[in-house]
């Protein structure tokens, strides 16, 4: 037994010992310390009244989706063309449920076209919950929810066929867009319906809140989750982002001042 | 059970995944690899998924006898000549047949929709360059700047109205580089406080996911 341990710990020791020294280790560990400093005041934190400063596309989708149901309309919602593990379409994934929920209370139906199949089945999972949670589970048709391509423009091209198809009383955009966020939304402008938008693409960012009713920027596509939830977990990890951005802006600052003298 | 056990892979997976970047182990590096590789393979299960959604949504568009029936027809028929093809020569990049579809068919309708994206920014930018309010002049002054500056009058107008001042020479209406300001100063300011603001929104998020704060992954 007492051999066998001495062995891993040999085994350990060559691993440390092959390890390449390297600038980066000062980087994991300056990570590490920020990471352990986040999480003590995230413990010791005491989270009650805590106010978030007002989200206009969260706030608009109740009304996005009531003036679909006064048209008599389906809504559409577009998830991005990042599949499922990447943190946009998980953010995506949040509000849609959100939006099943709203629906559900409106009796609308929910069209949404993806290019990846794992965020298909996610978005399927999401709008049925939503609309149990909605109290409406009569209204749960999984065959609105399908896959199209994993092609960007063929992506674009079969939405806005569906746009003109099915004449969507609102449509959300939530994730991740490319070269193909004007040719949507502006397409989608045309027609009239309400567009409610929410990326972590900056060069998009531009095309969307020319086009769109709504835009969730950045950032807030990520704090829309606590927004909605407004739970004391989520809540405290907006904190933490807030504080986490202070301390940079606060190392960037000193950093600069330094560099003067 | 297999939620716990779920967000136990997730959590050691994370961290590792986290930790492999900042230190430089090569057993490291081949485990971050060999993950990878696992991606890879999962996800072309995925790709059948999605074939079937495909299809089965054409399929019961033929069945309702909908409207434009040429569209679920052409994909369907699309969809089983290539894979024909590629079955007979070989799913391989080189292979005459399918160099001759994607060139043929699958570049040239992609350059179509991509240059609609031209009439698409003028029609925005029509709506966009409204002077409604402050805001909006400000991004309609600094818009101008930016066309002059980018076009052939721009360096016209600046070469035209240059003056001497003693030693000293000026351009009155340098339209290319205010532009190279507007460009390198306000828009990269700007654009770096959203990547900023962006990447600690996804390190935060990620770090909700590691530790089970966020689960709607796993529906």
């Amino acid at each position: 037994m007492l051999r066998k341990i001495n062995r891993n710990y040999f085994f350990l020791l060559i691993l440390i010992l092959k390890a390449q020294a390297s600038p980066q280790y000062f980087w994991g560990l300056f990570i590490f310390i920020i990471f352990l400093m986040g999480f003590a005041i995230f413990y010791f934190l005491p989270m009650k009244d805590v106010k978030i400063r007002e989200l206009g596309g969260i706030n608009g989708l109740e009304e996005a989706i009531g003036r679909s149901t006064e048209m008599g309309k389906p809504i559409l919602y577009v998830a991005g063309l990042k599949p499922i593990p990447a943190v946009s379409a998980i953010a995506a994934m949040n509000i849609l449920n959100e939006v099943a929920k709203i629906s559900a209370r409106y009796s609308t139906p929910i069209i949404s076209p993806h290019n990846n199949p794992v965020t298909m089945l996610t978005a399927k999972e999401e709008i049925k919950e939503g609309f149990l949670q909605g109290g409406n589970p009569d209204l749960i048709n999984t065959s609105k929810i399908f896959y199209i391509t994993d092609s960007t423009f063929p992506y674009a091209v079969a939405v806005n066929s569906l746009v003109n198809e099915t004449k969507p009383g609102a449509i959300f955009y939530m994730g991740t867009f490319y070269a193909e966020s004007l040719i949507l939304t502006e397409h989608a402008q045309g027609t009239g319906t309400i567009q409610i938008a929410g990326t972590d693409s900056v060069a998009q960012l531009p095309f969307f809140i020319v086009t769109c009713d709504f835009t969730l920027m950045g950032e807030e596509l990520f704090a829309s989750t606590a927004y909605i939830k407004k739970d004391t977990t989520s809540l405290k990890f907006l904190f933490l982002t807030d504080i986490l951005k202070a301390f940079i802006i606060l190392l960037i600052i000193i950093y600069n001042i330094g560099h003067i003298f | 059970m297999k939620e716990f056990i779920a967000l136990g892979i997730v959590l050691i997976g994370g961290i590792f995944m986290a930790f492999q970047y900042y230190l430089h182990i090569p057993l490291m590096k081949d485990l971050y690899n060999t993950f990878l590789d696992w991606g890879i393979v999962i996800s072309v299960f995925a790709l059948f998924i999605g074939i079937k959604s495909l299809l089965q949504r054409q399929i019961r568009e033929i069945k309702e006898k909908k409207e434009h029936l040429i569209f679920p027809l052409t994909t369907i028929i699309s969809f089983g000549v290539v894979i024909i093809l590629w079955l007979i020569w070989g799913a391989k990049k080189d292979s005459p047949p399918v160099n001759f579809i994607y060139t043929t068919f699958q570049v040239p309708l992609q350059a179509t929709i991509f240059s609609l994206l031209a009439f698409y920014i003028t029609s925005a930018s029509y709506r966009a360059f409204r002077a409604k309010n402050f805001s909006a002049t400000i991004l309609l002054i600094t818009a101008s700047i930016v066309i002059i500056g980018r076009i052939p009058l721009g360096d016209y107008l600046a070469k035209i109205t240059i003056i001497n001042v003693g030693k000293h020479s000026f351009s009155l209406l340098n339209f290319p580089q205010w532009v190279q300001w507007i460009l390198n100063v306000p828009n990269v300011g700007v654009k770096r406080a959203f990547k900023f603001g962006i990447t600690i929104g996804i390190i935060l998020t990620s770090f909700k996911i590691i530790f089970g704060v966020e689960k709607n992954w796993l529906k």
